[in-house]
């Protein structure tokens, strides 16, 4: 009897199909789970799996058509709230549930300012009169820990930053005391020591409030982190629940298996015997800096070598792509040089430019953007070879498109698609494929695997890897996330404000940080293994 | 070889574009009755030259729809008993000629102009919308009839001022569209490539305006043929007895009352064509957009 009472949310048999042109698509393939108080239940999926659909459904904003519940009850206090008239369930949210979503600035009105935002909940659920209402609204800035909330309540959403923001949805969410909140990845937009507090903050509030928290995450380090149950979905079902550490530690389903082995940062591998640095370095980035506004990157120095990786880290802000730009000579700097070969970018005629051009590739962070949509496959990759029109001979082409498509993984009869019949890994695959078409020396790679689902991101890393000994590339490796370049890289730069703060072998930093800053993106971004065993 | 599989790929080409007009009706009807207003627009002034200045004094507003008559007096005949059907027939092809190369120059040099000013910006790029601007505080109207009385009000004259006053519109509509795709990653991928400016201008921005521009050019095909007829009417267009619709429209509005067919056969000639561009333009637009294209490609039975 007490089990049931302490079962605050529970989902059986849901089944959630979309009408589409091309005939009925389940997204949601009759999942069950439930949620106890104080506990947090992870649902854990990469993008297309199903896990926003089924919060949706619980909150009742799933937009029907195109959408259809097939099946399935959602039990709030024992009570199906499927069944419920709309306006009696209009009364359950923000009262019972609550959400907070991923994008805080869609999500908050820009003309309001955030203290009526959440005072007009009181207003509206509890007849309080304004400044009863704005009071409290006052007491729950506070208790997000935004500081002086009583004269940051009359600001507007963009005065706030990202993590501030969420903040406030989060105080809006918690305006009605609610039993259940539902967090539809709540930091993925976050930087990562930013993302840490916030995960503390929602957990810290669940233990106050005895609430239960759904967290809805594509990424295994932010579950690992809070939750206390895991459900993994797939296409739509589940394919393996249970506790944090036995789905973790001992998963048994296959996909799970692969998620798993796919977290990055499980190994350090000793690199450093294998570079000599004795030899030149093929780039010399010296004492560069660039001023806008602000100054985005102030000093910076550092070297690579050939087959080398290089990791740049750093949180948004930082001058990691600014750093990257100036490399790529896309901008030009306020002061300082880099030196390709022993000589100096910037003095680079436009002879030496178009073959330095060559020399040097880029891909970027996100593949929907850096692929001409009206282009298919072929023009893209072989547009290189048309732009630098003596490194091939054009009947030639077609053969090498091939070859370049079946070393990135893709199937050389992809050629006549166009980038948006490709999922985002494959696009990210495509834009390596043209990188690599020059026969390039350097391959920039800014956050080159930061907009891509877990398992993708690893076989991204793993190409890139392979792809270094086969063609001995070298690489800038840009990232915001620790884990993932610990794998892949020699050395690793740390950056902040512009400036570097730590630069070292990966090993020495990961294992003996000193700088302050280094010490706390490692703290905020733990091994998921260190945290499971904790 | 190579040759053999070109020629079916372009044959294939074909098949695949008329699959495409097939799964538009709307597109396909217009498309039919635009190539049938241009065939009659090249050859048919040649079969009725004679009969298009003849005047019949006898059969003045004659009523369209009566057989009493020979058929080249079907729609009726105008104010001085000239067979419509033969004016109808040669105003296709000034109207159409005058139409068609105004919009096509207004919108590849609006067009031109207005990628690079958006592109490379700063000087260049403000000297060219400053002259648009010069250009649009003129009331165009009263521009063309300048230009016309100092010049000789000739169909070619007549072109180049009604392409020359509808620049500006494509011009900023190219220039605020580059300005947002100039900022895109994949242009700063062509560059990090070491493409030109040529080629990012015209390979990497250009596709993406084209769908906007001939969206406008269509609307703006009626609206040159409106203009055109203005000028007419204050006698520095075409010259009588040369005739356009437009021009048609403007002398059956005298007539309207007694004898309607002047006006309205000429009108309706606007009105479809224009209509016609409508519906091949948003068809065009599909068929331009990767995106969007599956929409008239054949996915199999899967809706029937």
């Amino acid at each position: 009897m007490n089990k049931l009472k302490d079962t605050l949310l529970k989902v059986s048999n849901l089944a959630v199909s979309f009408d589409t042109v091309d005939g009925p698509i389940d997204a949601v393939q009759g999942i069950n789970f439930e949620l106890k108080k104080g506990q947090t239940l992870a649902i854990i999926g990469e993008s297309g799996s199903g896990k926003s659909v089924t919060a949706s459904v619980i909150m009742g904003i799933l937009s029907c058509p195109p959408g259809r519940i097939k099946s399935g009850e959602v039990f709030l206090n024992n009570q199906d709230i499927l069944k419920l008239s709309i306006e009696k369930r209009r009364k359950l949210m923000g009262n019972k549930i609550a959400i907070i979503f991923q994008d805080t600035l869609a999500h908050l009105n820009p003309v309001f300012n955030v203290g009526s935002q959440i005072a007009e909940c009181f207003q509206v659920h509890k007849n309080l009169n304004k400044k009863e209402s704005w009071n409290k609204a006052i007491a729950l800035l506070e208790r997000v820990n935004i500081p002086n909330a009583r004269t940051r309540a009359k600001d507007f959403p963009h005065q706030f930053s990202g993590g501030q923001r969420q903040r406030v949805m989060i105080a809006m969410a918690l305006a009605l005391e609610p039993d259940i909140i539902i967090a539809d990845e709540p930091t993925t937009a976050l930087d990562v020591t930013i993302q840490a507090k916030i995960l503390d903050l929602l957990a810290e509030l669940r233990d106050e409030r005895k609430m239960g928290l759904i967290l809805i995450t594509h990424d295994l380090g932010v579950a690992a982190e809070t939750a206390d149950n895991v459900v993994v979905l797939k296409n739509g079902k589940i394919v393996e629940s249970g506790t944090l550490k036995t789905v973790f530690t001992t998963p048994k389903h296959p996909y799970t298996k692969q998620l798993m082995s796919s977290i990055p940062g499980r190994t350090i591998k000793s690199k450093k015997n294998k570079l000599n640095n004795n030899s030149d370095p093929i780039l010399e980035v010296k004492n560069l800096t660039k001023h806008y506004d602000t100054i985005a990157c102030d000093d910076v120095n550092f070297k690579l070598y050939a087959n080398e990786i290089l990791g740049v880290v750093g949180e948004s802000g930082s001058g990691k792509t600014t750093v990257s730009n100036l490399i790529l000579r896309l901008i030009n700097p306020s002061s300082g040089n880099v030196f390709y070969h022993g000589k100096n970018i910037f003095d680079f005629d436009k002879k030496e430019l178009f073959s330095f051009r060559r020399r040097v590739q880029v891909v970027f962070q996100d593949p929907f953007a850096s692929l001409n949509p009206t282009m298919n496959v072929y023009n893209l990759i072989s547009e290189p070879w048309i732009i630098h029109s003596n490194f091939l001979d054009k009947s030639l082409y077609a053969k090498r498109v091939s070859e370049l498509l079946i070393s990135v993984g893709l199937d050389p009869d992809d050629a006549s698609r166009y980038p948006h019949q490709f999922s985002g890994g494959q696009r990210q695959r495509i834009a390596i494929a043209r990188a690599l078409a020059l026969n390039p020396e350097i391959i920039i790679c800014d956050e080159a695997v930061s907009a891509l689902d877990v398992s993708i991101q690893a076989q991204i890393i793993n190409l890139l890897s392979d792809l270094r000994d086969k063609f001995s590339l070298s690489y800038i490796f840009i990232a915001h996330d620790l884990p993932v370049v610990r794998d892949l890289v020699d050395r690793v730069i740390v950056m902040k404000s512009g400036k570097i703060v730590e630069q070292g072998f990966v090993e020495d930093i990961f294992n003996h940080p000193n700088h302050p800053y280094t010490q706390d993106l490692l703290k905020a971004s733990p091994s998921v293994f260190n945290l499971i065993n904790r | 070889m190579q040759k053999i599989q070109r020629s079916k790929a372009s044959s294939n080409n074909f098949k695949k574009i008329l699959s495409m007009f097939l799964n538009d009706k709307l597109a396909f009807i217009s498309i039919i009755f635009l190539i049938l207003i241009i065939i009659i627009a090249v050859f048919g002034p040649s079969l009725t030259s004679a009969s298009f200045t003849k005047m019949n004094l006898r059969l003045r507003n004659l009523a369209p729809f009566s057989f009493e008559h020979d058929i080249m007096y079907f729609f009726g005949a105008d104010a001085l008993g000239r067979s419509m059907i033969a004016r109808l027939i040669v105003a296709t092809q000034n109207t159409m000629f005058i139409a068609a190369t105004a919009v096509f120059f207004s919108m590849t040099l609006g067009g031109i102009l207005g990628l690079v000013s958006g592109y490379f910006g700063g000087k260049i790029g403000n000297i060219i919308m400053r002259l648009a601007d010069i250009i649009m505080s003129f009331p165009s109207l009263l521009l063309a009839v300048i230009v016309l009385y100092m010049f000789d009000p000739s169909l070619l004259n007549l072109v180049i001022v009604l392409a020359f006053t509808r620049m500006p519109i494509y011009m900023r509509t190219a220039r605020a569209e580059v300005l947002e795709i100039r900022e895109r990653l994949f242009v700063s991928a062509a560059i990090s490539m070491g493409a030109s400016h040529f080629r990012i201008i015209f390979k990497h921005i250009a596709p993406l305006t084209i769908p906007t521009l001939i969206t406008i050019a269509t609307l703006d095909f009626a609206f040159v043929m409106l203009g055109e007829s203005a000028l007419s009417f204050l006698g520095v267009g075409i010259q009588p007895p040369e005739v356009t619709w437009g021009l048609m429209v403007a002398q059956g509005r005298n007539y309207l009352q007694i004898a309607w067919w002047l006006a309205f056969f000429p009108g309706l000639m606007i009105m479809l064509v224009a209509l016609s561009l409508n519906l091949l333009s948003s068809w065009l637009r599909i068929v331009l957009d990767p995106i969007q294209r599956w929409r008239l490609e054949d996915i199999g039975e899967k809706n029937e």
